[in-house]
């Protein structure tokens, strides 16, 4: 009896442990992550301080812990801290880009390559940048990817795509995600 | 015959779960290392199906001490037919083998649900996590299934051809004696209280909480992604498991206070101070991290601070089973010392390699605005703390070392602890109140000293009423005009936060009060965990600097006296219960002349089996709490024949505010780990982002 139990418990796990091995391999290739670029890695965790500084500021501020003369020194250096960060990290951005556009050259239809390579340079900026800073109206810090100002509401954002929903930056004639044009019905100020 | 099999069974399960753990590390750092999902995917089942296993093993484990099969040496050692069923279920962490086993199955699940957590986050710290998590768990899998005590079997390891070996199995909860007693030892009577059914169990769950955010950070060191990622999504593990830890604090010193009968709660006890040092340094983490979050600062520290947390874990879990301490000799009684250490050494070594190779990417992203700030002060409140941990591990360990070197045992008691940490938590306390008070980045002196102005105000003024009302030592001053300090300070934190919503947003006084917490949860828990704080404070220096005690031999129908109080002495009373005789005093309070109630200390005889005329007693004690004052009455003897007895009266000033500041440190915490939607937000972005920088 106890060897028969003991048996199954050992075949039972076995065969649980084993059952990835014969699944296709394709299906499971999204469990592991990309090495990490420690440049990048670096920058964003920069850039998210930078932003939790200046928000902290205003707390402090707001809680009298910090006098004006301190709070507008210390904000203008946050300020130019996050723009250089930013900087930075488009810089960044660009070259990663033009280096995948070297690598995606073996395409054979040259309209469908140039398409390609303007997607992604373009999502690649837009995912890590887009949008984030200061707002227009109050200038309180926002992230990247907010649609409202967190402190007084204001939309600072142009629209959103009709199709897909992304936000669109100001400027933008097409949406960066899915290449709809924008000034469709639905895509208005949001 | 059902024992054995089940028995088998149980060290079956284990065995299989200890191969499954180590595959599960190797597979899970190979899939990492050679980009295979498929090795990855078989090591996370390996995972689940340790868990299971695992569980099992508990089951049988359970099954055995409630149903009495005495065969299983494990069983018979905690457990006798009289004991009740409450006390037979918390004997599985009520020794050594047992506990091992509870180790082992809390870290099971703790892996399980870190996987179930990060099914599609983190993806590239995950195989590490596991690899680590997996080595932790087969640490102690190993201990249960294959170490052996050499002077039994002549060698450290299980052999199976030596048929003295399997007995040998020191760790193995599952070990049979060669013959069925009729009746066990039973559990220690002293842990035979509700109280010991719960501290292990919370202590258990802080100690083996901590292994998660370890693991991580070991992961992230492995992979170099030092940014706040790996603390961000550890930061609930980590809250959570200081939760327990001090669950674990407040329901030993409630033990200690109620079942132990001295009339204190903490005694600077060895196995008191393996609980509080993990404490210290996750309170070290848990501030530290801030800064790492904010500033980018303080990486290397903050690395440093999980790892030693979860070695004084590792060494608080082998302090408290393997009775070291008490003397080296015991070292050499339980075989799984050396094991330990050597578990320690190389979590260390391997720790400290890792460190120092990838110190480039351990860059400080910042650097300090200004010497005031509260940035500076979390600093000092780190050196405080890691400070107040190493005095307490010198002190602790202090005895053991002497006693290697020397060969002579030298006592440090609490006297030692007392003069040490009494003035470092004094300086934290008071930091505790300056912090709030100073903005981040910078503050002017000019705007501390203000901000200083109203709060110590509010402390002089508590003083002078206090000076009126009695107390004139400087101890007392000290203690209770910072206590009041601090209070001043965070009511005034929370005062400003709600004026300003209500400037801002036009909200009544609660609507403001409730959002401004509800709205930054980690600040407002975090300044409630400190209201506990002090009123914990306020309990401990009430009861430790104004204690007063007086003890009398009465025979029925006569009086004692203390302070306000009157003791009338109604006479004894003796009668069994399942498993004990009690022998009770019956007493009457009168509270300046007027009768308040009856209070009926106890003292408890549990029979000591084996030995008929032997009995073992344990005090219980009769207490009557009011905010002001715990009247605290132990039956320290009597004499039935004479019917006499002699009790110890002692009043406790301000105890109850100890229990009472726990409780709100607790709701502090649960503030501050409480799920915030716009927070998973904002790691989810930083997560994406980061992904997509990768790509």
């Amino acid at each position: 009896m106890v060897m028969i139990a003991i048996a199954v418990m050992l075949v039972a796990a076995v065969a649980i442990v084993a059952l990835p091995y014969f699944e296709p391999v394709r299906k499971l290739s999204g469990l592991l992550g990309k090495p990490a670029d420690p440049a990048v890695e670096h920058l964003i965790a920069q850039r998210e301080a930078t932003y939790a500084a200046i928000k902290d500021l205003e707390f402090d501020r707001a809680m009298e812990k910090l006098s004006d003369a301190d709070y507008k020194t210390m904000r203008s250096k946050y300020e130019a801290k996050a723009v250089s960060i930013l900087q930075e990290l488009d810089g960044l951005a660009a070259r990663k880009a033009s280096r995948k556009r070297s690598r995606v050259s073996t395409s054979d239809d040259p309209i469908e390559q140039k398409v390609k390579e303007v997607r992604q340079g373009a999502t690649f900026a837009a995912s890590v940048n887009r949008g984030a800073g200061v707002c227009p109206q109050c200038g309180a810090p926002h992230l990247s990817g907010d649609a409202f100002c967190p402190k007084c509401g204001a939309s600072f954002r142009g629209a959103r795509c009709a199709n897909c929903g992304t936000t669109i930056a100001t400027g933008d004639k097409f949406c960066a995600r899915c290449g709809a044009p924008v000034g469709s019905p639905a895509s208005k100020a949001g | 015959m059902a024992d054995f099999a089940m028995a088998d069974i149980g060290y079956a399960s284990l065995l299989l779960s200890l191969v499954l753990s180590l595959y599960a590390a190797g597979a899970a750092f190979y899939s990492a290392r050679r980009n295979r999902p498929e090795v990855l995917a078989s090591a996370k089942n390996a995972i689940f199906v340790t868990a299971a296993l695992t569980t099992v093993a508990v089951g049988i484990l359970e099954w055995a001490l409630i149903t009495h099969q005495f065969r299983i040496q494990y069983v018979a050692e905690e457990t006798n037919l009289a004991q009740p069923l409450l006390y037979n279920v918390s004997a599985l962490w009520g020794g050594q083998e047992g506990s091992l086993l509870f180790w082992a199955w809390l870290l099971a699940i703790f892996t399980a649900i870190v996987l179930v957590q990060n099914h599609d986050k983190n993806q590239e710290l995950i195989p590490y996590v596991i690899t680590g998590l997996g080595i932790a768990q087969g640490f102690f899998l190993v201990l249960m299934t294959i170490v052996t005590d050499p002077a039994q079997s002549g060698f450290f390891i299980y052999n199976p051809f030596n048929p003295a070996a399997a007995a040998a199995l020191v760790g193995n909860p599952f070990r049979m004696l060669d013959f069925t007693p009729v009746d066990g030892n039973g559990l220690n009577p002293l842990l035979q209280n509700p109280g010991m059914f719960i501290h292990p169990v919370t202590q258990y769950l802080g100690y083996v909480g901590f292994t998660v955010p370890f693991a991580f950070a070991m992961a992230a060191l492995f992979t170099r992604r030092l940014s706040d990622v790996w603390i961000r999504t550890t930061r609930r593990w980590t809250l959570i498991s200081w939760l327990f830890l001090s669950l674990g604090l407040l329901f030993g010193m409630q033990w200690a206070y109620t079942e132990l009968g001295w009339g204190g709660y903490w005694g600077w006890d060895p196995v008191e101070n393996a609980s509080l040092m993990p404490w210290l340094t996750g309170t070290a983490f848990l501030h530290s991290v801030m800064i790492q979050e904010r500033r980018g600062m303080l990486k290397v520290w903050n690395l440093v601070l999980v790892m030693l947390t979860f070695i004084l874990s590792i060494l608080g879990t082998f302090i408290t089973r393997s009775g070291v301490i008490e003397s080296v000799h015991a070292f050499g009684v339980s075989s799984l010392g050396p094991w330990f250490l050597m578990f320690l050494a190389v979590t260390l070594l391997s720790f400290l390699y890792l460190l120092f190779n990838r110190m480039n990417d351990l860059k400080e992203e910042n650097e300090l605005d200004s010497l005031v700030s509260r940035e500076s002060s979390f600093l000092l409140n780190n050196l405080i703390l890691v400070g107040a941990a190493f005095a307490t591990l010198w002190g602790t360990i202090f005895p053991m070392v002497s006693e290697a070197i020397t060969g002579k045992k030298v006592t440090v008691g609490a006297p030692f602890f007392n003069e040490v940490d009494g003035p470092i938590f004094l300086a934290l306390i008071v930091l505790i109140g300056i912090c709030p008070l100073i903005g981040w980045r910078r503050a002017t002196v000019e705007n501390l000293i203000r901000n200083f102005l109203r709060p110590f105000a509010a402390a002089i003024v508590v003083v002078i009423v206090l000076f009126f009302l009695g107390v004139h030592e400087w101890y007392g001053i000290v203690s209770f005009g910072t206590a009041s300090f601090v209070l001043a300070t965070i009511s005034l934190e929370f005062y400003r936060g709600v004026l300003a919503r209500r400037r801002q947003f036009q909200e009544n006084i609660i609507a403001a009060a409730v959002n401004l917490v509800a709205n930054n949860r980690r600040r407002y828990g975090g300044y409630i965990v400190h209201i506990g704080v002090i009123l914990a404070v306020i309990g401990i220096a009430g009861s430790s600097f104004y204690e007063v005690d007086t003890q009398a031999n009465l025979s029925k129908g006569q009086t004692t006296q203390l302070k306000q109080f009157t003791i009338q002495f109604d006479g004894l009373q003796t009668y069994p219960t399942e498993n004990h005789d009690v022998v009770a005093a019956r007493l009457t309070i009168l509270e300046n002349g007027n009768r308040i109630g009856t209070l009926v200390p106890e003292k408890d005889f549990y029979s000591v089996p084996g030995d008929p005329s032997q009995t073992q007693s344990t005090t219980e004690v009769a207490v009557r709490t009011t905010p002001l004052e715990d009247l605290y009455i132990i039956l320290a003897g009597f004499d039935s024949q004479a019917g006499t007895a002699t009790i110890k009266v002692i009043i406790n000033p301000l105890i109850v505010w100890l229990w009472v500041g726990f409780g709100v440190l607790v709701g502090g915490t649960l503030v501050a780990a409480w799920p915030d939607p716009r927070e998973e937000r904002a790691l989810a972005r930083s997560r994406v982002k980061e992904a997509l920088a990768h790509a």
